[in-house]
């Protein structure tokens, strides 16, 4: 890590003394004028927000309900935003599938009576996961075991170095701004299993790839700055497109309280190690500065979850200051306190601290109600649960998001398919009252 | 549903004075636990024990879900993959500072393999261990009854010692033991009459910050909530959903979330006559009204997105792969449908009440008593719909004692109906629920249900070599459980637990609780 704020290294407690009991207290507050930036100050007065509430778009937004918040922002940026962010719950769908399929029938998970058609499905698989060599061999490899071993064949070739072709079956059509793509039925595939008669539901990890590329064309018809919402969430090996600023109206309702924080976010998601300066965003990035005195060797997890709450007070205190005592917004200020999580989550992820990773990653979630449930964090995390054999809780996660991300179900059966075979290996387990 | 006033209230403060002494964290359980030996641990809140006062072999850790040990330091498989010889930590104890060895590890498996230890647990780990063998004093020999995938997985049990045990392995449900345990945990556990009081032992594995807790039998959910706030405790296990946003509200207190897959239901007496025909069951199904169930003693309004309870049709939660989605729930009430159903089933109605074969239908329902904090007046709402459609009630609150004795050993036959809930780690094996008591099977068969078809389906599910034979076996299952309904299947209502924003590092791990409790700080 290069130089960090300096002078804001203050005590923060822990650092890299992860059992050190001492309490963490807060050191850092968010620079005035970067926290007058922030869209909850800006839409604070009772007026503002009722003007951004009377819309139909935000309306459904506020619910993650995306068949209507995309009509109702017609032909917009905001329109854009929403494509553009469903291309990144898309993306993180496909890593939950690829991740789910290694974890199934990679190397050391293969069982008796597992179908030869599993071998697209591990080719696919590594190809989200940037393991291209691999993905080629796996693909070439498929062999005839059922019916519809022509078809996947087929499939398999249109997955060259330029990324999946037109899997068979899965035309979602050219992308039209406003609406959502019709899904083809699932299962996509009935693989026969080598013991008995029985047959292994599967989904295509590919339609969660096309249907990301579907929306992030659509929203770059429209916008092409809306690259922004997608670069946190790029798959391995993908690279992030430029930045801008971003308009408080644009930020509405976002984790990111101005367009800085999001570039912060997307720099740290993408970023070679030891790239990222902290200091360089401070200017800009509320994250940045709260961030700055809790990261050392390692990211101390506590110092994180202490910025977090004090930043929801600075927030509140600062809507009031801004439009008078009549505004009273904590759902406004849970958004701001569960991005410092999250942006501690990628602090840790880039720093390689999957202790803290992991401890931020449940904080987050506990601390998202309401209109702080993010579709794409949740597939996120699900997807990262999902690499780690978590089943019960990556299922819930998924699930949750059945009515926000159209297709859930198909990407259910890659979960499920590991979810077997994890209980199963699990043991004795009884019934509790 | 609006939180209510309770005169209770008052008692609160009391019970802060009380609870707060020393550095003792205080929390509150659903009910005070049964028994503290693993091997009979019957509820969640034994297991919560548990997880205190003994360490697993083998356990997931509760931040990345990696396989991890606390108690092995080597492991290597041996004799063709059918045995595991583990090698063992240097320096661990047991609370009374015997060193734990290998003979302990051998001791806990015999003891699972003794059939004079009448443990459901331990019964079923008699599928997985043959046997187990002392190489050294830190070198156990574990052997399975055949070659499993990923086989550390099957070592998740609770060690025992053998010198609490005279090396006896047939272990009495009785004995001492089980109020005053003995274990390798991070605390020491002893059960009084209001409560369990827990004192830290520092061990070579285990280093608690937490010098001592104090579990308490949790009542009236507003006086736990109000307590909390007051920090006369400093945690709450389970907070139902009406109480959850008074606990978000504050900045001194935070939620989180309790991983556990719980379903619940109402037990239906099949070998009741006027309960045995299905057609009256399916009545009785048509008859709840789950959508208003679900209002008035949770608070999930009609349509709410992301509600912390769903409807279920079956003996799983829907986000498990055994859950049949082609099994329709029944939200609402379906009234001229019940009413022809019952008609053809048998019963006559006379003067506006049910009869069967000239007398009168009268119900007698009970819900275990904990339940009845967390889902409030369910008992009286099922009974009032049941009322209002023309049955005789009696209702009854069962306590965990009778609950343990009566009901999940197949003796309270003289219930119709009983509202219950099932919770599941990572195994969601219902045969002990479903099957026809026999031969050790059906250990959890509340009303001694018995029937081929769903006990051919179960035997399916055990006999299962793959995983899609286990999963179309458990979805016929419910599928047939749907239509023959010896329960009435309600829902899956989520866990959150409500903590102080003092309590520090408290990760919950799903089930277990308290995996991670080495990390847990109580900054006063």
């Amino acid at each position: 890590m290069k130089v960090l704020l300096a002078p804001l290294l203050v005590a923060c407690g822990g650092g890299a003394e992860r059992s050190q009991v001492a309490p963490t207290t807060t050191a850092v507050q968010v620079s005035p004028e970067l926290l007058g930036k922030s869209w909850q100050v800006a839409f604070a007065s009772p007026e503002a927000m009722g003007e951004m509430a009377s819309q139909a778009g935000w309306g459904a937004y506020f619910k993650k309900d995306y068949s209507a918040s995309l009509p109702a922002f017609g032909g917009s940026k905001l329109q854009a935003r929403m494509h553009a962010e469903l291309s990144a719950a898309y993306r993180q769908a496909a890593l939950l599938q690829a991740n789910a399929i290694e974890q199934t029938y990679g190397e050391g998970q293969a069982r008796e009576g597992d179908p030869l058609e599993a071998e697209y499905l591990l080719g696919a698989a590594r190809w989200i996961h940037n393991q291209r060599e691999l993905a080629l061999q796996s693909l070439e490899a498929v062999v005839s075991g059922s019916t519809q071993v022509e078809g996947l064949k087929q499939a398999a070739k249109e997955w060259t170095t330029e990324g999946p072709g037109g899997a068979t079956g899965m035309n979602l059509g050219e992308p039209a701004v406003g609406t959502l793509p019709v899904l083809p039925a699932d299962p996509h595939y009935e693989f026969p299993e080598q013991v008995g008669e029985r047959k292994v539901e599967a989904s295509d990890p590919a339609l969660s790839l096309h249907l990301s590329q579907w929306h992030e064309s659509a929203a770059m018809s429209l916008d092409p700055t809306a690259a922004m919402w997608i670069n946190p969430w790029r798959l391995p090996g993908e690279r992030s497109s430029g930045v801008s600023e971003l308009s408080a109206e644009g930020m509405f309702l976002s984790p990111w309280m101005t367009s800085g924080d999001l570039e912060f976010v997307g720099a740290l998601a993408s970023a070679e190690p030891s790239s990222v300066d902290l200091a360089t965003f401070a200017d800009r990035s509320a994250l940045a500065q709260l961030l700055a005195p809790c990261s050392g060797e390692q990211v101390d997890s506590e110092c994180v979850l202490d910025q977090a709450n004090g930043l929801h007070k600075q927030l509140m205190g600062a809507m009031e200051a801004a439009s008078g005592a009549s505004a009273d917004h904590p759902m406004l200020a849970d958004l701001g306190r569960v991005g410092v999580l999250r942006a501690g989550i990628r602090l840790a992820q880039y720093q390689g601290d999957e202790q803290a990773e992991g401890v931020l990653r449940v904080a987050a979630l506990d601390n998202a109600t309401g209109p702080s449930i993010d579709p794409v964090f949740q597939l996120s995390m699900a997807a990262w649960d999902t690499s780690n054999r978590n089943t019960q809780r990556a299922q819930d996660l998924l699930h949750g998001q059945r009515l926000s991300v159209p297709g859930t179900d198909a990407i259910r059966i890659s979960l499920n398919a590991l979810s077997l075979r994890v209980s199963r290996d699990a043991g004795a387990g009884m019934p509790m009252h | 549903m609006g939180i209510k006033k309770n005169s209770l209230l008052a008692a609160a403060g009391l019970s802060a004075a009380l609870l707060t002494t020393g550095q003792s964290l205080n929390f509150y359980e659903e009910a005070l636990p049964t028994s503290m030996n693993p091997l009979y641990a019957k509820s969640m809140v034994d297991t919560r024990v548990n997880e205190l006062v003994f360490d697993r072999l083998y356990f997931h850790s509760p931040i990345n879900n990696s396989l991890v040990s606390r108690l092995v330091d080597q492991w290597q498989m041996s004799e063709g993959g059918r045995a595991m010889q583990l090698t063992l930590k240097s320096g661990v104890k047991w609370h009374d500072g015997t060193p734990f060895t290998a003979a302990d590890v051998c001791f806990t498996i015999d003891a699972m393999l003794d059939e004079g230890t009448p443990s459901p647990i331990a019964a079923k780990q008699r599928e997985v261990f043959a046997g187990c063998e002392v190489k050294e004093e830190n070198i156990a020999l574990v052997r399975f009854t055949k070659i499993f995938h990923n086989p550390r997985n099957r070592l998740g049990f609770y060690v025992m010692p053998s010198h609490s045990f005279e090396g006896n392995t047939a272990i009495s449900p009785d004995h001492e033991f089980s109020n005053r345990p003995m274990g390798t945990g991070p605390l020491k556990g002893n059960r009084g009459r209001r409560g369990v009081s827990f004192n830290a032992v520092p061990n070579a594995h285990h280093q608690a910050k937490v010098p001592q807790m104090s579990l308490q039998e949790g009542a009236d959910p507003l006086v736990q909530v109000r307590t909390l706030q007051n920090n006369g405790v400093q945690g709450i296990i389970t907070v139902p959903p009406p109480y959850r946003a008074d606990v978000s509200a504050s900045d001194e207190l935070s939620l989180k979330s309790y991983d556990l897959r719980s379903w619940w239901f109402v037990a239906v007496n099949t070998n009741k006559k006027h309960l045995s025909d299905k057609r009256v069951r399916q009545a009785l199904n048509s008859i709840v009204d789950r959508t208003e169930l679900r209002k008035l003693s949770i608070g999930v309004e009609e349509g709410e997105q992301n509600s912390p309870c769903e409807f279920i049709s079956g003996p799983f939660v829907q986000t498990s792969p055994y859950y049949n989605r082609a099994v329709e729930v029944q939200e609402t009430a379906d009234l001229d449908s019940a009413l022809s159903l019952l008609q053809a089933g048998g019963m006559r109605k006379v003067g506006g009440t049910w009869h069967y074969r000239g007398e009168p239908v009268n119900l007698k329902i009970g819900i275990k008593a904990s339940l009845d904090v967390e889902a409030p007046d369910l008992l009286s709402q099922v009974s009032n719909q049941l009322g209002a459609a023309g049955f005789q009630r009696q209702q009854h609150k069962i306590s965990t004692d009778e609950w343990n004795r009566m009901v999940v050993t197949g003796q309270a036959e003289d219930y119709d109906l009983i509202i219950g809930k099932w919770s599941f780690g990572l195994v969601e094996d219902v045969n002990p629920l479903f099957h026809t008591r026999t031969g050790g099977r059906g250990g959890l068969n509340i009303f001694n249900y018995s029937s081929t078809a769903v006990d051919t389906l179960l035997a399916q599910f055990d006999g299962a070599r793959t995983d899609t034979q286990a999963q179309d076996a458990y979805h016929e299952l419910h599928e047939v459980l749907a239509d023959d309904l010896p329960y009435l299947f309600l829902w899956k209502l989520d866990t959150k637990s409500a903590w102080q924003t003092s309590v520090r590092g408290n990760m919950i791990s799903a089930y277990y609780y308290w995996t991670d409790f080495d990390s847990w700080k109580y900054i006063q």
